[in-house]
């Protein structure tokens, strides 16, 4: 089975870079970034389980997987000042971003499903620093091999 | 691994020497008898470093900087309010100056004389620091 999480961490990391309005200088595919740089943006997979499984019939097997990612935004580090106006309007701008009609269909089978949740000022561990976070679902839907 | 805090701490006494209540910023305590002979003269100390973060290429570090300030008598006062204000003043830029990420000033002790019937005056002003050095290799 090919790396499904890699492929759907790649495909919305491509969709944050791509965001012309604003242009997030500082993107990063992983939370554990020591040399980060604010503002900041960081994607990374949270987990992937196999959803229903249709084998039954004389059709192939079909296989589903829900993957989670977590989309966060960094605005200091630790000790800093956690400027909530700039946290928000980064985060609502990936939100509305990854959940415009144009990037819902990741192709290859993968798709966005939904934004789970948000939540703000947040400390974060991995890499210091404080922001909110988004917690996206995207879903694979596949061709058992 | 480049010296990395050493340049930093350079750095910081440069900054510091600009300011008007400073005439002499070192990287080490001076004898009572060489402060007089540099008088306004503040002190830099490095103290405690931690690990804060640390991924595959880059480590963060979290270091414990003092500054020890030695001047005459009441000037004291305004000299660690030029200090306050180049650390955390509204438009300061000393963390992208010195070469760090983020600089801040955590806590401070009372102006006292440096001995008694002294007319220098000393302030301890603790400072954190935030920097990045690549590792090694990198």
């Amino acid at each position: 089975m090919a790396d499904i999480t890699g492929t759907a961490l790649s495909k919305l990391y491509a969709i944050i870079t791509g965001d012309t309005s604003p242009v997030y200088a500082n993107t990063y595919s992983r939370h554990n970034v020591a040399n980060l740089v604010l503002p900041a943006v960081s994607v990374d997979v949270v987990g992937s389980v196999p959803d229903d499984t249709g084998a039954f019939g004389s059709s192939e097997m079909v296989e589903n997987h829900i993957i989670t990612l977590s989309v966060r935004v960094h605005v200091a580090y630790l000790g800093g000042y956690y400027n909530s106006t700039t946290a928000i309007s980064m985060i609502d701008d990936l939100r509305d971003e990854i959940l415009s009609r144009d990037n819902r269909n990741l192709s290859n089978g993968y798709r966005i499903d939904s934004v789970v949740s948000e939540v703000h000022n947040q400390e974060f561990s991995d890499s210091a620093s404080l922001g909110s976070e988004l917690i996206v679902t995207i879903n694979k839907v596949g061709t058992y091999a | 691994m480049a010296n990395t805090r050493k340049n930093m701490m350079d750095a910081l006494c440069v900054q510091l020497k600009t300011m008007s209540s400073i005439d002499h910023a070192v990287l080490e305590l001076l004898t009572p008898s060489e402060q007089r002979a540099k008088n306004k003269y503040v002190g830099v100390i490095v103290g405690d470093e931690e690990t804060v973060v640390e991924d595959s290429t880059h480590i963060r570090y979290r270091v414990d900087v003092w500054l020890k300030p030695i001047v005459r008598g009441k000037e004291i006062e305004t000299c660690i309010k030029d200090i306050k204000n180049l650390i955390s003043g509204t438009s300061n830029t000393i963390a992208t100056d010195i070469g760090a990420l983020q600089v801040s000033l955590v806590g401070m002790t009372n102006p006292v004389n440096v001995t008694s019937s002294d007319q220098y005056s000393s302030a301890f002003l603790a400072l954190d620091v935030l920097y990045v050095a690549a590792k090694a290799g990198f």
